[in-house]
């Protein structure tokens, strides 16, 4: 501790004295500046820049001198002067001295410091005179307890010597006993009480044993009659186990059957379940199969809807180009008749101009004779034209007329074979329909295979699992007859093992019965006594 | 009369800023290497030179500057927006380190910011009201150190014993540069003209910085009792403890 404090100490005038050249270099820096600035003044400013560097210096020195008193202020080597001393002291022995600062830094860390050591080094010498004075009383205590210990040793070696001669009394008395004779009894007389209760007690326990020995002979007949009756029941009890384990052997035996007949079982369980997984798979795709067929016929029922329904249209319009030609083969007629008119006509004005023509022959003779005769003959050329043109007509007419009966015809022929046509749809709709429906029934079939499938699948793993909990129950009632078939045998071994121990029992009996023989116990003494247990 | 000096008035202004603005510089890149706790400390602790620097600058280029009575100069106003940042920042630091109660923070804050600007008011007028302001400054300072010693020193008592001597540190030197920057600005060539411009200039910026490098100094210092945010007991149970301290907890208090 002080070896710390003086290092402490050094460091800290170390640290003090640097500080404080620091100042005095840093003031003297200033003090050199300001000097330059007065000597380059002007003689009128010299006077003042002086008071006016003065007056700085001060300023700054206050300034530097407080910063040292922050430093110093706390008086660190006084301090850890003061602290050194009281650490001394408490080295002398003097605990009670007061140890406080009012410094808030390290400083008043090493009082802290110095003050737990000081309590701590107080405690331990206070603890130091406590356990030495708790020692120099055990001392004292001990000297006593020696000095009781040796007025008891005589007190007990007097009290031994008594105790020898009551002890030769009980040992004569107990070889006695020992050697059978328990009509032997102590008659000690003694202060010391201990010994005469076992004075009394042994007296007490002879007692005791006589009426014990009595009731074991009793006791011993009674056991060699009850062990040859254990054995005889040992004897019948093996030959009933011996019975009992032939029986569980045999159902045992049976019982392996039975789980092998059940693992057959369950295994063509296992392949029907199979089988019906494989009905209801194959079932499913007739299902998607006929869902196809089904939904082809429904587009054929489609198909066929349109085309009677086209073929409707086909008739009716057969029906209108009919009546058309129809209507163009009257038109034709009566054209013929028109120009069987204007032929008429045409003959007329032929004959008109042929008329004419005399007319024009008689008048030769007159001025006017030769222009009739030319329009006359004008008329004839158009009259003969207009027949030609009419001839042409007639000629295409007839050509029309063939044409519009061949297409009526025609007509009519396609006309039939549309109606038959539509008689064949009709048909093949209704065959269609007779499919669909058809089609439905079998869905529906389908559908209750499917589910009867399913239902028949889960009976199968039902009965698969019923099998196998039967098949597992099985091996358990197995396996528990082999443990009862080994525990009757064991029972078996044991009744041996009883009727053994009943042999041995018999002759230990026998030996009991010799070995109480030995003891001479009072013909006063009643067997059925009591014995009292309390003591 | 500024060629009569040893330097002119914008480069002695220049040159303050050039120091001060180095040092936040500095002081920001080496707070920037501290753990989050500390760096929080160590870069409010950069914002007192770099608001110093930017002071400087300002003022160089004469901005906001007004006419001072005593002397008829004119004289920018820009010094004592600097001051009051570095005071904001320095009652941030007090009351990051110790946590007083809001309102004994709000009035030391008012007092802090309250100096500087009738120390200002005090080289714009003359007179009595000259003398009146001159001593409100006083009765400023007084009372922020009434309740520096005071109130905020009982706060500290309930933080750890790190942060109550870095607390304690802090305040000795704010105390003492406050004093001389009052002296300073009493015998000032605005006030009672005992010094001139280059004395009274050399004398604050070697003011200034003491103050805005002291600060960051200190904290840096005592970076590792700023990293146990928790308050721990007080002196006075631990002065109760009889367990023995650890010689390595010792060697780290010297």
């Amino acid at each position: 501790m002080v070896n710390a404090i003086n290092r402490i100490r050094r460091r800290y005038s170390y640290k003090i004295s640097g500080i404080l050249a620091g100042i005095f270099l840093l003031t003297l820096f200033f003090a050199v500046l300001f000097g330059l600035h007065v000597s380059r003044s002007p003689p009128e400013e010299a006077a003042q820049r002086g008071i006016a560097a003065i007056t700085g210096l001060v300023v700054l020195m206050l300034l530097n001198l407080g910063l040292a008193g922050i430093i110093l202020g706390g008086n660190v080597a006084l301090s850890l002067r003061r602290l050194s001393n009281r650490a001394e002291r408490i080295g002398a022995g003097e605990f009670d001295i007061e140890i406080s600062t009012r410094r808030t830094d390290e400083i008043a860390d090493l009082y802290d410091s110095l003050r737990v050591m000081r309590n701590s080094l107080d405690t331990m010498v206070t603890d130091l005179d406590e356990t030495r004075k708790r020692i120099q009383e055990e001392r004292e205590r001990s000297e006593n307890a020696k000095e009781n210990a040796e007025r008891l040793t005589e007190q007990v070696q007097e009290q031994n010597d008594e105790l020898l001669k009551v002890a030769d009394q009980l040992s004569s008395a107990m070889a006695a006993s020992a050697n059978g004779d328990l009509e032997q009894r102590t008659t000690v007389s003694t202060e010391d009480k201990a010994m005469q209760e076992i004075s009394d007690s042994f007296n007490e326990m002879v007692d005791r044993l006589s009426i014990a020995v009595a009731r074991a002979k009793t006791s011993a007949e009674r056991i060699d009659e009850t062990s040859t009756t254990l054995d005889t029941s040992s004897q019948e009890i093996r030959r009933g186990s011996n019975d009992v384990a032939e029986a569980i052997q045999e159902i045992a035996h049976g019982a392996d059957e039975q789980t092998t007949e059940l693992n057959d079982a369950a295994s063509q369980i296992s392949q029907l379940s199979a089988s019906t997984e494989e009905v209801a798979s194959t079932t499913a795709e007739i299902a998607s199969q006929s869902a196809a067929v089904s939904r082809i016929t429904a587009e054929g029922q489609e198909i066929s809807a349109t085309t009677a329904d086209q073929i409707e249209q086909s008739v009716e319009r057969t029906a209108e180009v009919v009546e058309t030609v129809d209507t163009l083969v009257a038109e034709a007629e009566q054209i013929e008749s028109v120009i069987a008119t204007i032929d008429d006509i045409a003959d007329q004005i032929n004959i008109l101009a042929l008329n004419a023509n005399i007319e024009a022959a008689r008048a030769d003779v007159g001025a006017g004779g030769e222009g009739f005769e030319v329009v006359a003959n004008e008329v004839k050329e158009l009259a003969e034209e207009a027949m030609t043109g009419v001839e042409d007509i007639e000629t295409t007419l007839q050509h029309v007329r063939k044409r519009a009966k061949e297409t009526a015809a025609g007509v009519e022929e396609v006309d039939e074979t549309i109606r038959t046509a539509a008689s064949d749809v009709s048909e093949l709709q209704q065959r269609l329909n007779q499919i669909s429906n058809d089609i439905d029934a079998v869905d529906t079939s389908i559908q209750q295979i499917t589910e009867a499938a399913d239902e028949q699948a889960g009976t199968a793993q039902e009965l698969s699992s019923i099998v196998d909990n039967v098949s597992e129950i099985s091996e358990q009632t197995s396996n528990h007859t082999e443990d009862v078939s080994a525990t009757a045998q064991e029972v078996t071994a044991s009744t041996e093992t009883v009727a053994q121990l009943a042999r041995e029992l018999d002759g230990e009996a026998q030996e009991l019965a010799e070995i109480m023989g030995t003891f001479h116990v009072s013909q006063e003494t009643n067997p059925e006594m009591e014995v009292s247990t309390d003591d | 009369m500024t060629e009569q000096l040893l330097i002119g008035q914008s480069r002695l202004y220049l040159f303050t800023a050039g120091m001060f603005l180095l040092g936040a510089v500095l002081f920001a890149l080496l707070a920037l290497r501290q753990p989050s706790g500390p760096r929080r400390f160590l870069l409010i602790s950069t914002i007192p030179p770099a608001a110093m620097a930017i002071t400087y600058i300002l003022m160089a280029q004469d901005v906001a500057t007004v006419e001072v009575t005593a002397a008829g100069r004119q004289q920018s106003v820009m010094r004592f927006v600097g001051y009051t940042v570095v005071l904001s920042a320095l009652g941030l630091v007090f009351n990051r380190l110790v946590s007083p109660s809001r309102r004994l923070f709000a009035v030391l804050f008012a007092v802090f910011v309250f100096t500087p600007w009738a120390a200002l008011a005090s080289w714009l007028v003359s007179g009595a009201a000259e003398s009146l302001m001159n001593g409100l400054v006083f009765v400023g300072y007084l009372t922020g150190c009434y309740l520096l010693f005071g109130p905020t020193e009982r706060s500290a008592k309930t933080v750890s014993d790190g942060r109550r001597l870095l607390f304690a540190k802090l305040r000795n030197l704010f105390v003492i540069c406050w004093a001389a920057l009052i002296i300073q600005s009493v015998v000032s060539e605005q006030s009672l003209g005992l010094t001139n411009f280059f004395v009274g200039q050399i004398t604050v910026g070697y003011t200034d910085a003491v103050l805005a490098f002291g600060i960051f100094g200190l904290v840096y210092a005592g970076k590792n009792a700023l990293t146990d945010d928790s308050s721990t007991e007080s002196r006075q149970n631990k002065q109760t403890d009889n367990s023995i301290k650890e010689p390595t907890e010792l060697r780290t208090q010297d």
